[in-house]
């Protein structure tokens, strides 16, 4: 177990340097990060200065050393508008993000995997046939729409939550669902299908014949065979939610990291929207290490490999 | 003859499918006395298994239903059970050994705590008392170094101490009746005798009756005491072990037998059954065996023959013997 | 394709495919559909709600254009976008699936450390990033998507692929003395193209989603040019006038679900072991 652990936590961080990398090669291959940063009416002079000010004039393979040396560090320059670091400024706007993501994930992991499990149990009854409709709009409807939906019944019409900010419980209540919106529905379906083929094995049907409760057989025995392909797909939905803060937090005009990164699009500050990558992809990153050592503790398989 | 434990009339269980209606077990009856062991033999899909899954209540969910019959163990009729009350009767009264050994056990628990579930929902033992049942379980099954066993996962296990793990659990709350469902058939030849050897004698040690599932007629001659043959989802024919192989009557074991390899004959000499069983979805009418019998006559292809008692305790269900 | 039988093409959902011929036409045809200009407004005649005026059946939105034409013309953007980004991404993934698994080796560990790593990335940061410094175009939209989309199929194809190589027909190949390439492009090719083709209508749905989601954060297709995204966008200030923004989300979701909806009736026609359950 502890080859395993280690194995994995070294490639996690082989990961993060890859990412690192290919953040830094993207941003170059694709355009010159100076024409993203300067407008149109600055002069030669302007550009040079900028172009010392962010390292930009030295030769690449040095300006990639200084990059994953700063990276490695946690320097990641200062961002361009507020001119402060910015991993600080992450730093301020992450515990909101994650407070979202958190709330977001939970919500629908309770919905997905309980409607997903009720299904399993009673193929095409009604809560499988509702819960499959549900699934299937789930999964059609982009979030920023399901945001503006939520608004305008519950925060204009009905005026139960409020439209925007971050404070008390209500508040997050909107945000939460918009933003788990998708991840609850293929939660749903992943659940169901893969309990289905769980509940269809042999060693299922021999917890039944030892006389076992319904109960322990679903929650005991069931769910813990269907857990390993629901904390797959749950650690790549981790990524799917801190994308799709994005746009939630633009919306709601949740003051996170999503916003920031949309902001430092709109006011050309490259530092920031590198950092604002590499830092959400690490966060993923690690994210995905758990659940790989939770599969450790969960399969005696990968345990003793 | 022993005092009835199971007995089984007409049953009638069939699979709804999205391709139609399986009759699965057609109008099937036998009985099984205190101590006895009752071979039940038929081809592959001839529903045995599906009749001992009846005998429990565990269908295959929703597609299996028992729609007629009486399942009456112990002098009460299981039909008219609920859910709860089978709850108290498997693992406890009535136990069953699946067909597949490798993935009977669950992966993800170790073999303690599955041979403890069944003993800690029937009965109130504490840790200690516990621990020591479950050694005494896979001592029971000759599992060697048994206290280092029990934290061990079913993927450490061969497929034959898997099969005798399986029988620990299934013999843990020492039930009045065992099925064992081909619990050879995934072995090789030497260890398929040593289980069969210390299902014997567990038997014999518990007083418990078992019904043997199995195709294999050399299993049926050293362990069982009566025998059923099963077609197509009836009993075609029943008879003491003895009798039967002295004087099979119907055509379909005739065959069976004449399909058994014995080891001094020539393999040429081993005969077959000619064609296929028939579609359990579309039976024709007469007699099920009929496309396939040797012996067939007019009669067997448009009237079903019943289950008719020819001597003492030997019945059989063709219209030729009749 | 093989379709088995009468009874399996029965179930084909007739509305997603009749919905996707409309979005194909309206795609193509678009501006000389739609009943009225989609870029032309008039301020007098703003905010009319649907169904009250007959020449607006869907409402005007907050410049006075007609909705029902902006979303019919909205179409050839996510249509365009769509198709080339298939076209491109479904080429690439492809081709580097064939090498890497075909090849293995060095080649085979370096294209799926890149998969991997691109996977590591939340996909809608790396496409806004990129939406930063590409400047918002539909060529640099199509380029974006099919940058990050060819992901997806390098990594189902090289499963494919390797589990083929492995089969008995191949290895003849081999015995017989066919080139790499030829075994590759005769062989290997013609067993994956099912897999393709339901990867391929599964990806539509997703980059309809994320072109919108892009158009709604101001970073896809430059207005004044409709897309269903911006349009949506443009609600946000008018959210009391609930037509603006869901007749554009309805229209979204719609589509996205016929290409589920086909997508995944053709992965139940084409991936036998799928079909028996
Ligand atoms: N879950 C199921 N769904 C549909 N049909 C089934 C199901 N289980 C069994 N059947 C059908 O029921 C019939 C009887 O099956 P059963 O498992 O009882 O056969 P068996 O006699 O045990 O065969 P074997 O010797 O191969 O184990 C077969 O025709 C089989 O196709
Ligand atoms: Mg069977």
């Amino acid at each position: 177990m502890q080859r395993y652990i280690l194995k994995r936590i070294f490639l996690a961080f082989v990961t993060i340097y890859l990412v690192t990398t290919l953040v830094f090669f993207l941003a170059r291959i694709t355009g010159d990060p100076m024409d993203l940063i300067m407008s149109a009416e600055s002069t030669q002079k302007d550009w040079d200065m900028m172009r010392h000010q962010l390292g930009l004039d030295k030769p690449i393979y040095l300006q990639y050393t200084d990059f994953i040396a700063g990276v490695f560090i946690g320097n990641f320059g200062n961002s361009l508008r507020w001119d402060k670091p910015c991993l600080s400024l992450i730093l301020v706007h992450l515990p909101a993000t994650l407070q979202l993501t958190i709330c977001a994930l939970l919500f629908s992991w309770v919905f997905g995997i309980s409607i997903g499990t009720l299904s399993a149990m009673r193929p095409n009854g009604l809560m499988d046939r509702f819960g499959k409709i549900f699934a299937m709009l789930g999964q059609s409807m982009p979030i920023f729409w399901v945001g503006i939906l939520l608004i305008l019944t519950f925060a204009v019409r009905w005026q139960i939550f409020p439209t925007s900010g971050r404070g008390g419980l209500l508040n997050l209540v909107l945000p939460s669902i918009t933003l788990g919106w998708y991840t609850m529905a293929s939660m749903t379906r992943m659940t169901r299908s893969s309990m289905l083929d769980v509940l269809d094995m042999e060693f299922i049907k021999m917890t039944r014949i030892k006389g076992l409760s319904e109960v322990l057989v679903i929650c005991k025995h069931a769910f813990k065979n269907a857990m390993i392909p629901i904390l797959t797909l749950g650690s790549l939905q981790v990524g799917i939610l801190l994308g799709g803060s994005v746009i939630t937090e633009t919306i709601f005009s949740w003051p996170g990291m999503g916003r920031l990164m949309v902001q430092s699009v709109f006011s050309r500050d490259f530092p920031l929207i590198q950092a604002c990558v590499i830092i959400t992809s690490t966060i993923f990153i690690t994210i995905n290490l758990l659940v790989d050592i939770t599969y450790g503790y969960i399969d005696p398989r990968i345990r003793y490999q | 003859m022993g005092k009835k434990l199971l007995e089984v009339r007409d049953l009638k269980t069939h699979l709804f499918t999205r391709r139609g209606v399986i009759k699965a077990v057609d109008g099937v009856s036998f009985s099984v006395d205190k101590n006895e062991t009752l071979g039940l033999v038929g081809e592959s899909g001839c529903g045995k298994t599906i009749t001992c899954l009846s005998i429990l209540k565990l269908l295959p969910n929703p597609v299996g239903q028992i729609v007629g019959g009486k399942i009456i163990f112990d002098n009460v009729d299981l039909l008219s059970k609920s859910e709860k009350e089978m709850r108290k009767i498997r693992g406890r009264r009535i136990s069953m050994i699946l067909q597949d050994p490798m993935t009977s056990l669950d992966p993800l628990f170790t073999i303690g705590e599955q041979i403890a579930e069944p003993i800690r929902s029937h009965q109130n033992l504490e840790r200690t008392n516990l621990r020591k049942k479950i050694i005494e379980m896979l001592k029971l099954v000759k599992i060697s170094a048994p206290e280092a066993r029990i934290k061990e996962y079913p993927f450490q296990m061969s497929g034959g101490m898997r099969q005798r793990i399986v029988g620990a659990i299934a013999l843990s709350c020492q039930p009045d009746l065992l099925i064992a469902d081909e619990p050879t058939t995934a072995l090789d030849v030497t260890i398929q005798a040593q289980f069969m050897r210390l299902l014997k004698e567990i038997q014999q040690e518990f007083n418990m009756a078992m019904i043997m599932i199995t195709h294999d007629f050399g299993i049926v001659a050293k362990v069982c005491d009566r025998v059923a043959v099963m077609y197509s989802g009836k009993i075609v024919e029943s008879a003491g072990v003895r009798d039967l192989f002295n004087h099979p009557l119907h055509p379909y074991t005739k065959a069976l037998m004449g399909a058994l390899p014995k080891m001094e004959e020539d393999m040429e000499k081993l005969t077959t059954i000619d064609g296929q069983p028939p579609d359990l979805g579309h039976l024709p009418p007469g007699c099920n065996f009929a496309a396939r019998c040797p012996e067939v006559k007019e009669i067997c292809r448009c009237d079903s023959p019943i289950l008719s008692e020819i001597n003492d305790g030997h019945v059989v269900s063709c219209l030729r013997v009749q | 394709m093989v379709f088995n039988s009468i009874t399996q093409m029965r179930r084909m959902p007739i509305f997603s495919v009749l919905f996707l011929v409309i979005f194909l036409i309206c795609g193509i045809f678009g501006s000389s559909l739609a009943p009225l200009d989609p870029t032309d407004g008039d301020l007098s005649r703003s905010l009319i709600p649907p169904f009250q005026d007959r020449n607006y059946p869907l409402g005007t939105d907050h410049l006075g254009r007609d909705i029902l034409s902006r979303i019919i013309c909205g179409a050839r953007i996510s249509m365009i976008v769509c198709i080339m980004v298939i076209f491109f991404a479904g080429s690439i993934g492809t081709v580097l699936a064939l090498l890497s698994g075909y090849i293995g080796g060095k080649v085979d560990i370096i294209i799926m450390r890149i998969v991997d790593t691109m996977l590591s990335i939340p996909y809608m940061m790396i496409a806004i990033a990129l939406a930063a410094i590409l400047r918002p175009s539909l060529f640099n939209i199509i380029i974006l998507l099919s940058i990050l989309g060819w992901t997806g199929y390098a990594r189902v194809i090289r499963g494919e692929v390797l589990r083929i190589k492995d089969s008995d027909f191949v290895k003849l190949a081999k015995i017989d003395g066919c080139s790499k390439t030829r075994i590759l492009i005769h062989h290997i090719f013609p067993n994956i193209v099912n897999t393709l083709v339901i990867l391929a209508t599964l990806q539509v749905g997703a980059v309809i989603i994320i072109e919108s989601s892009l158009s709604f954060l101001g970073l896809g297709v430059p207005p004044p040019a409709p897309s269903w995204g911006g349009m949506l966008a443009d609600s946000r200030s008018y959210i009391s006038n609930w037509w603006l923004s869901t007749f554009p989300g309805l229209t979204i979701m719609a589509t996205v679900l016929s290409c589920n909806l086909l997508g995944e009736w053709l992965r139940l026609q084409m991936d036998p072991q799928f079909r028996q359950k």
